[in-house]
């Protein structure tokens, strides 16, 4: 129990970023399996040799991240394309209107832009009235 | 120019500064993913993934934390499948790092450490591995790992310290060979 209590305050301390207690370190040098356990640990400090990515594989990464750019950007087109269809829509509708009766006596539907006046002034209209 | 600088330009929809990030980490993040996992097809995958969700979620990052622990962060959950699927002792062969031009002296020293580090992530749970390669291979502190990994800093040290109590019971060291003296005669 002693020593599962030592061995914890010694990694903790190889962990601090600080120098060991002197305390510990002589603990250390008097247990063998102490020191074991600190050879272990700095023997992790040696560290395989780096995996490098290859640029095929830096390439791929770019590509996936370029495509979820472009997945991101169109979250607004839509709006903007319904929007755009709509207005063109109405306009070839009025338009049509006032092929079809060119000859009306109202004097805001003498022209197309009138005729497109009046239809947003009744549109409002049946919106705001009951 | 800071990781953090460029991960602020990157917010403003900069593609050429993420592009800066994605040099600087990839060889880490797929390493910490390779070392994990152990299947190279896997790490790519879940590096590739990893890069692809910090893009999308850059948005989110506060650049007053740090973005090494934001970054590893993704990565760990991206790599959790992979992770999980790991059997022990069905690794594959490490792929062969940066070494060719080293000396003879610090070639033997990595394939040692190659040795050491590929028992330890065939022994140790995969959350013990993982705080280990962040502490040693990342240099990263307590509270760095603790915010990668998503767990307490005493949990963090208890990690620690399981897995290399569980190195140091397993891998004791080869008794040195014996050496005869001269007048000694073998049979």
């Amino acid at each position: 129990m002693k020593s599962w209590f030592t061995k914890f305050r010694i990694s903790t301390a190889l962990d601090s970023r600080k120098p060991m207690p002197a305390s510990l370190r002589q603990k250390i040098a008097a247990d063998q399996s102490l020191e074991r356990f600190v050879q272990q640990a700095e023997a992790l400090r040696i560290l395989p040799a780096p995996l490098v990515v290859d640029p095929a594989m830096h390439e791929g990464i770019m590509r996936a991240v370029a495509v979820s750019a472009r997945r991101k950007e169109p979250a607004s087109a839509p709006v903007l394309t319904w929007l755009a269809a709509s207005g063109a829509m109405a306009a070839v509708v009025v338009f049509g209107f006032w092929l079809i009766h060119p000859d009306t006596q109202s004097p805001e539907l003498a022209s197309p832009f009138g005729g497109l006046a009046l239809l947003v002034k009744r549109a409002l209209a049946g919106a705001v009235l009951p | 120019m800071s990781d953090e600088d460029l991960a602020r330009q990157c917010q403003s929809g900069e593609l050429a500064a993420f592009e800066v990030l994605v040099r600087r980490y990839e060889n880490r993040i797929y390493s910490f993913i390779y070392q994990s996992c152990g299947h190279d097809t896997d790490a790519r995958e879940a590096t590739q993934d990893t890069f692809v969700r910090a893009f999308e979620a850059i948005g989110r990052f506060d650049p007053r934390r740090t973005f090494a622990s934001w970054l590893f962060a993704i990565a760990r959950r991206k790599g959790i499948d992979c992770f999980r699927a790991r059997i022990p002792g069905d690794s594959e062969d490490m792929p062969e790092g940066l070494d060719s031009a080293d000396p003879a002296e610090l070639a033997a020293s990595r394939e040692e450490a190659r040795n050491l580090w590929q028992r330890a992530r065939e022994r140790l749970p995969h959350g013990q591995f993982q705080a280990l390669w962040l502490r040693y291979a990342e240099d990263m502190d307590i509270a760095q790992i603790a915010a990668v990994l998503g767990k307490t800093q005493t949990h963090i040290k208890v990690l620690l310290f399981r897995a290399r109590q569980t190195l140091a019971e397993e891998f004791v060291p080869a008794a040195p060979p014996r050496i005869l003296a001269p007048n000694t005669v073998s049979l």
